[in-house]
């Protein structure tokens, strides 16, 4: 019965260590935000091209500015797009830290033995800086 | 009997001789076998000869997990093959890797982990708790 408790808390301390380590909830947020075609576009744009105007961001859609602007609110509050007020025009541009987050996540669906090898190429390259 | 296969290659930038010498050295492999990535450094023991055996003691937070085997085959720089089991796995497994030289200071390693599903040891292991529920039974009547 003790091993089975052993393995039940080593299970429960990775399981805690996953969510500190990957941030899930900033995680959860991201991934809503993303799961919308139109949103994806968006930020693909914003990624590509670099800061735009929302007016002309809504004109490549069949949309009211009004629904890409609902659309610009969600990527915002995933802290995917930041929005910079220069005057009286609303420039949104991409966060690219954020995007780095799930890029993480991504790269980290491999098996452990894949991640094993990744961090055994790592730590042969920088034996070679000390060399 | 079932088996189930884990296979993956990986160009490790180093010569062939320096990659599989880090498969048998203590303080190389406490560095890159752990449960998940940027978690702390393994405890590791071991004796590099065929039929010699090893403990990797990996840290999950608080938590020390043990995974240990024995060496089935050296053969350096080509090939390594040891058993291998986790502290929670109830079924044998192997892991076999193949190295190929491809350049001066280019090694790939093909790694396949194979798990071998053992009727017996999966019966036993309902047994195991067939027998504790037995005992819940008893104590409680």
């Amino acid at each position: 019965m003790s091993t089975f408790w052993l393995t039940i808390n080593a299970l429960f301390d990775i399981f805690n260590f996953m969510v500190e380590y990957k941030h899930d909830k900033n995680l959860t947020e991201l991934l809503k935000a993303m799961s919308d075609t139109t949103r994806r576009a968006l930020l693909t744009q914003l990624c590509q091209q670099g800061a735009s105007r929302v007016t002309d961001l809504a004109e490549h859609y069949d949309m009211s500015l009004n629904a890409i602007s609902k659309h610009i609110k969600t990527l915002e509050k995933a802290k995917l797009v930041r929005r910079k007020t220069i005057g009286r025009i609303h420039w949104i541009e991409a966060n690219l830290n954020q995007i780095k987050v799930v890029e993480k996540w991504f790269s980290e669906l491999k098996s452990i033995w894949e991640l094993r090898l990744d961090k055994l190429d790592e730590l042969m390259k920088g034996d070679f800086k000390n060399d | 009997m079932t088996d189930l296969t884990v296979n993956v290659n990986k160009v490790i930038n180093a010569p062939i001789e320096k990659v599989f010498d880090a498969w048998l050295d203590p303080k190389v492999l406490s560095k890159f076998m752990m449960p998940m990535p940027g978690m702390a450094e393994s405890d590791v023991q071991n004796y590099a000869q065929e039929g010699g055996s090893f403990t990797i003691t990996m840290h999950a937070g608080g938590a020390k997990l043990p995974h240990t085997g024995r060496y089935i085959e050296i053969n350096r720089p080509d090939k390594l093959v040891f058993t291998w089991a986790s502290h929670c796995s109830v079924d044998n497994s192997t892991v076999t890797l193949n190295f190929t030289k491809l350049a001066e200071d280019k090694t790939n390693i093909g790694l396949s982990h194979i798990k071998f599903i053992d009727e017996e040891s999966r019966s036993d292991h309902e047994g195991g708790w067939t027998n504790i529920l037995k005992a819940l039974n008893e104590a409680l009547s």
